[in-house]
């Protein structure tokens, strides 16, 4: 062997596994040749300090240059343009053109969808320009709007004083060469889909945790940008750090509408988190996404929690079945595992379990197991036969050997499974991971700490669907 | 029901990437949300300047967002992404070529012959010397496939080649920075 053919195979192990005869031979050469042995060396150390470069994280500024100057690509068209006036503006450019459209939709269209009575009146009831309105609005938008040393409202969304948004002439101006076309010179957009109403939601909610209230903004219905201006919905969001939004559920309503049902985990600037759940509707408007419709509550800590059954004993695995699923959220995988009470009693399941993750073989996915309380106050949980509880998970840091860092390793051969071992000698129940088709899920989290330890983060039974 | 259990925010990025094809401005959101930490942090070792790095991050996600409606259905995002990244890196480390001909014209240092190379360095400084040394053709290559992970047929479609010939421009780019850094530590040694 010599060099060039020692030096091509040592660059080839990190692509592949050398076979035994090849690295015999190599071993071979090198203990003749000390320049390939440097080369070996440097390489190696080399290479591995490339992977572990210390990350820089992006600065707001790209997000508002991207967001900014996509709305000014030359040779948009003007539904486009239309479109990123509303969903993918920021700073101050959406501002005006976000409010400029709210006018030019004002002016319009009669808010067909979004004048719904909302169906829980406390979701809307402090949100809205007028007590009395029945308008309702996305009242997670109102959530926050109590700031954190204020006491807790006594129903379940706090109060606000918007007022209708105003554009300035120039901003009116303005819109008027890019008004969508009017709804007459082409058909209506079709009902729509359950994958465009949650990207909506989500998009909503990731403007939001950018703190791009603009382009958030962008994303409301006429009539609930009617009831508040961009100001006061800014002003909403003074107490929070961070949203983090559940999507459980998706369904069409009788209007054409998708129904998207969401939990959500709002973390305030004061380190508390509050929880909400609730539904958002999302219809097209100008033939446009947006949240025309919300009813969200939150979960106060003095909502007695049911008991249907104060003597009902604790669940034994015996009487469960369960699913589960997860899906990517930013790096890591997150999801649930659902457990149904085939019993002919009610039961309680309470705390958390332990829970392991397998490959297809049945062999335990080394994770480090972490118990999370979703919001401190966890109490036993009482299934009705025939009803329902989750844990909720969060999968971070994979990083079998030889993953670089920010990359995902390769899928777990064949699937993921969880084994859930009860409490108090219970039993245990495994369940596949699947997706939404019934396929199984092999997907693995982002490596973000080679070497680390990988985590699974497991929350406390809590009833389904949460209420 | 069936529906009822799926996790957090993210949604499958072939769903998004799919969305986003058709114009659905909130899926190019989520698929920049996914990228835009990778792609700052591959043009950030590519440049060695982090505001270069968030400019030309820039151009790359503008690019994507006026292009991405025309590209096929069976686009690999991730490396079409990179390949807008590495396409955009490229063009300005010719256009700084250019402009050092201009006197006072601006330009990034040569870190490779920076006298204050005599001076102690941490490993990540020698690396960025290393890096900075072989050039930009061969620490893409590098970068691509150590630094963030992509696999050889991922790097073949970013530089538009074939399997081999990446296999081939990935070994030579690993000799150079092997060699490179090699002589940055002996100097460092020396020091």
């Amino acid at each position: 062997m010599n060099c060039d053919r020692a030096r091509h195979l040592l660059s080839e192990s990190f692509d592949r596994r050398l076979s035994p005869a090849e690295r015999m031979e190599i071993a071979e050469h090198m203990r003749s040749c000390a320049s390939c042995t440097r080369f070996e060396r440097s390489l190696h150390t080399g290479l591995d300090s490339v992977s572990r470069l210390p990350e820089i994280a992006p600065t707001q500024r790209l997000w508002e240059a991207v967001h900014t100057q996509a709305a000014a690509a030359p040779g948009v068209t003007p539904a486009r343009l239309a479109r990123q006036a509303a969903g993918m503006l920021g700073a101050a450019a959406a501002v005006a053109l976000v409010a400029a459209l709210t006018i030019f939709l004002l002016n319009n269209h009669a808010p067909a969808t979004s004048t719904n009575s909302t169906t829980n009146p406390q979701a809307a009831s402090g949100i809205i320009a007028s007590p009395t309105s029945t308008v309702a609005v996305a009242s997670t938008l109102a959530m926050q709007s109590t700031p954190p040393e204020q006491p807790a409202p006594a129903v379940a969304t706090s109060e606000r004083s918007p007022s209708v948004a105003v554009a300035t002439p120039d901003a009116t101006a303005s819109i008027a060469s890019i008004a969508p076309p009017s709804p007459t010179s082409t058909p209506a957009p079709p009902g729509i889909d359950e994958k465009t109403a949650e990207a909506t939601v989500v998009g909503y909610f990731h403007a939001i945790n950018l703190g791009d209230y603009a382009t958030a903004y962008g994303y409301l219905g006429a009539a609930l940008q009617q009831g508040q201006s961009l100001s006061d919905f800014t002003k909403g969001y003074a107490g929070t750090k961070h949203d983090t939004l559940t999507i459980t559920g998706t369904k069409p309503d009788q209007a054409g509408q998708m129904v998207v049902v969401i939990y959500l985990d709002a973390e305030q600037a004061d380190g508390s988190v509050r929880h909400y759940h609730g539904q958002y509707v999302v219809g097209y408007e100008n033939r446009e996404p947006r949240i025309v419709d919300a009813t969200v509550n939150e979960d106060l800590p003095s909502t007695p929690t049911p008991t249907p059954d104060a003597s009902a004993s604790a669940c034994v695995a015996r009487n469960l079945s369960a699913t589960a699923g997860y899906q990517g959220a930013t790096g890591s995988m997150a999801g649930s595992i659902i457990f149904t009470n085939t019993g002919a009693k009610s039961c309680t399941l309470e705390g958390s379990a332990s829970v392991k993750m397998l490959d297809s073989n049945g062999t335990e996915i080394t994770t480090r197991q972490q118990t999370m309380s979703l919001d401190g106050r966890d109490q036993p949980t009482t299934l009705l036969p025939g009803g329902q509880a989750f844990l909720f998970f969060q999968w971070f840091n994979w990083c079998p050997a030889g993953t670089a860092v920010t990359s995902a390793a390769s899928p777990v051969t064949g699937g993921v499974s969880f084994q859930v071992t009860l409490p108090g000698g219970r039993g245990s129940i495994t369940v596949a991971a699947t997706g939404p088709d019934g396929s199984p899920q092999a997907l693995v989290p982002r490596c973000d700490a080679p070497g680390q330890p990988s985590t699974l983060s497991v929350g406390t039974f809590r009833a389904y669907p949460p209420s | 029901m069936e529906r009822a259990q799926w996790g957090a925010v993210g949604m499958d990025e072939r769903g998004v990437l799919d969305r986003a094809q058709a114009g659905n401005t909130a899926a190019f959101t989520a698929l920049f949300d996914q990228y835009q930490r990778p792609i700052v942090n591959y043009l950030y070792r590519m440049v060695n300047d982090r505001e270069i790095a968030e400019d030309l991050a820039q151009d790359t996600f503008l690019k994507a967002y006026r292009t991405i409606e025309r590209t096929d259905s069976e686009l690999n995002f991730r490396a079409w992404i990179y390949r807008i990244a590495t396409n955009t890196a490229m063009s300005y480390f010719r256009r700084r070529r250019l402009l050092q001909w201009i006197p006072f014209g601006p330009g990034t240092p040569d870190r490779g012959k920076d006298p204050r190379l005599a001076e102690r360095v941490g490993e990540s400084e020698l690396i960025e010397q290393a890096l900075a040394k072989i050039g930009p053709s061969h620490s893409s290559v590098l970068l691509l496939r150590h630094h963030q992970g992509l696999t050889i047929d991922e790097i073949a479609d970013s530089l538009q080649i074939k399997s081999n010939a990446a296999k081939v421009r990935l070994f030579r780019a690993r000799k150079a920075f092997a060699q490179a850094y090699e002589a940055l530590t002996v100097e460092q040694e020396h020091a």
